[in-house]
């Protein structure tokens, strides 16, 4: 019972939006009433995704709540959670109310989750250095021809590469054996592999919308 | 909203013919076999070796949403590992950035575990969503990974600036990894600090792989008669431009 329905919703679903993407905008003088529907099918799918935002809250204070209830060894981490989550919540829903409110979220996202956000991304740059460490080792021809590349396109991007080849014949300047590299070796790998992820999506798609894929819904006897 | 040109449609439905047509030979017990993808053979090696260590396994499900086919794809790998860790005896950890994702991945581990027979040893709190921002989950999944030490990660599903710090982490731990993704910005990173990686059309080979499911390693034959497709039309289109170029060119115009 519980298979047929999935089956049965998956199958309409996945129709009415094949549908919407192979009919053409005008249909016999007619607009296509799939592109009609679309804006109101979207506005479904985000209200149930709103629902799983509240589920992801649920699992946080649940998994913290039992940190601080028996002292787990991070118990401090989770009272900080709750301390932002509580602080947060009252400062947005507050600051329709009270407008000094505002103020404070503002400083909480502005001064706190932005600069926190930067400063892991900034942690790329360090573990840029030590995978490229590992990466550039030259152990085999492969590697060797992979650290040659990618000492010539480094030098093509940076301002060095082009002062000590500018005097060099133009199609041996780094910035040019860089974007030759770049436009061609680097396109073709590139465009290789995303023809064969279409087709892959394509046919994950197909059998998903089809109820063929072996998955959590689709096991024998669910 | 964007509407498929004539082109578009005919080739949609070259592809889902062979796809299907490979499908049911498959159906019929046309014997298949494919090529050994060791990403995905290593996988047993992997959950194997955190159980001789005692440590457990860390599964991260990408950034996207239930919306996002890589992440569908990621899910049937995470039915998989899920199987293999109930049923040694492994402690399972996911880690979720999309609170759309996380009941699904909530059901998937709860089926998993029940058909091993070992639901009494699920734990629903070793699901956990930790953010839906991008750094803020990479940064709780990194913490997760050095305080609870695990043995082996897998990173299937779409990723994008968080793949490094979280596949470098993974390496500071010590961690078997096996990365899987068809973002090509991510591909280099994860090469550089995972021990396997799947790369573009593996990635949405691994249910198939895995299961061993004959209707779906048909669907895999169908995906190479697509790709030879593509590969016509692309010869077709290069020996169009040059012998006709590229201004009024009908078939580039067709194609379009």
């Amino acid at each position: 019972m519980r298979r047929g329905i999935i089956i049965i919703t998956t199958f309409i679903g996945g129709l009415f939006f094949f549908l919407e993407f192979v009919l053409p905008e005008q249909w016999f003088g007619n607009p296509n009433i799939f592109s009609e529907w679309m804006p109101t099918v979207n506005n479904f799918l985000m209200i149930v995704g709103s629902f799983a935002v509240g589920i992801g809250v649920i699992n946080l204070v649940a998994v913290h709540g039992q940190q601080i209830t028996k002292k787990g060894p991070a118990w401090i981490n989770s009272a900080g959670f709750f301390t932002g989550l509580i602080l947060m919540l009252l400062f947005g829903f507050g600051q329709d109310v009270f407008p000094v409110f505002k103020t404070g979220f503002n400083f909480l996202f502005q001064y706190m989750v932005v600069p926190l956000g930067a400063t892991i991304f900034s942690l790329l740059a360090f573990y840029i250095v030590s995978a490229a460490y590992r990466a550039f080792k030259i152990k085999t021809t492969d590697a060797m021809l992979m650290t040659l590349t990618a000492f010539i396109v480094i030098l093509g991007q940076v301002p060095f590469g082009n002062l000590i080849s500018q005097s060099w014949p133009h199609f041996l300047q780094f910035p040019c054996l860089s974007a030759w590299i770049m436009n061609n070796l680097n396109s073709a790998a590139s465009r290789g592999v995303l023809f064969g992820s279409a087709v892959g999506a394509l046919a994950i798609s197909l059998r998903i919308w089809l109820s063929l894929e072996k998955g959590s819904f689709f096991e024998k006897g669910s | 909203m964007l509407h498929a040109g004539l082109a578009v449609i005919i080739l949609l439905i070259l592809l889902g013919f062979f796809v299907l047509k490979n499908i049911a030979r498959a159906g019929k017990g046309h014997k298949i076999s494919i090529r050994t993808i060791p990403g995905l053979s290593s996988i047993d090696e992997a959950i194997g070796r955190a159980t001789e260590m005692g440590k457990p396994v860390l599964f991260c499900t990408g950034l996207c949403g239930v919306d996002d086919i890589a992440t569908l794809n990621a899910l049937s790998v995470l039915q998989y590992v899920a199987k293999r860790t109930a049923k040694f005896g492994t402690r399972l950890l996911i880690s979720v950035a999309n609170p759309t994702l996380y009941p699904v991945v909530e059901e998937i581990c709860r089926q998993a575990y029940a058909t091993e027979g070992k639901s009494e040893e699920f734990n629903a709190q070793d699901i956990r969503f930790f953010s839906d921002d991008q750094f803020a989950w990479a940064s709780a999944t990194v913490g997760l990974m050095h305080r609870e030490k695990v043995a082996s990660n897998f990173f299937f599903g779409s990723f994008a600036a968080e793949s490094l710090i979280l596949a470098e982490s993974g390496q500071q731990v010590r961690a078997v990894q096996i990365a899987s993704t068809p973002d090509f910005g991510q591909i280099p990173f994860f090469i550089c600090t995972c021990d396997y990686t799947l790369i573009g059309e593996e990635h949405y080979a691994a249910s198939a792989y895995l299961s061993r499911e004959p209707m779906l390693l048909g669907s895999l034959v169908g995906q190479d008669a697509g790709k030879i497709i593509i590969l016509v039309i692309l010869l077709l289109g290069v020996i169009s431009v040059t012998i006709w170029g590229g201004k009024g060119n009908w078939l580039l115009e067709f194609l379009k």
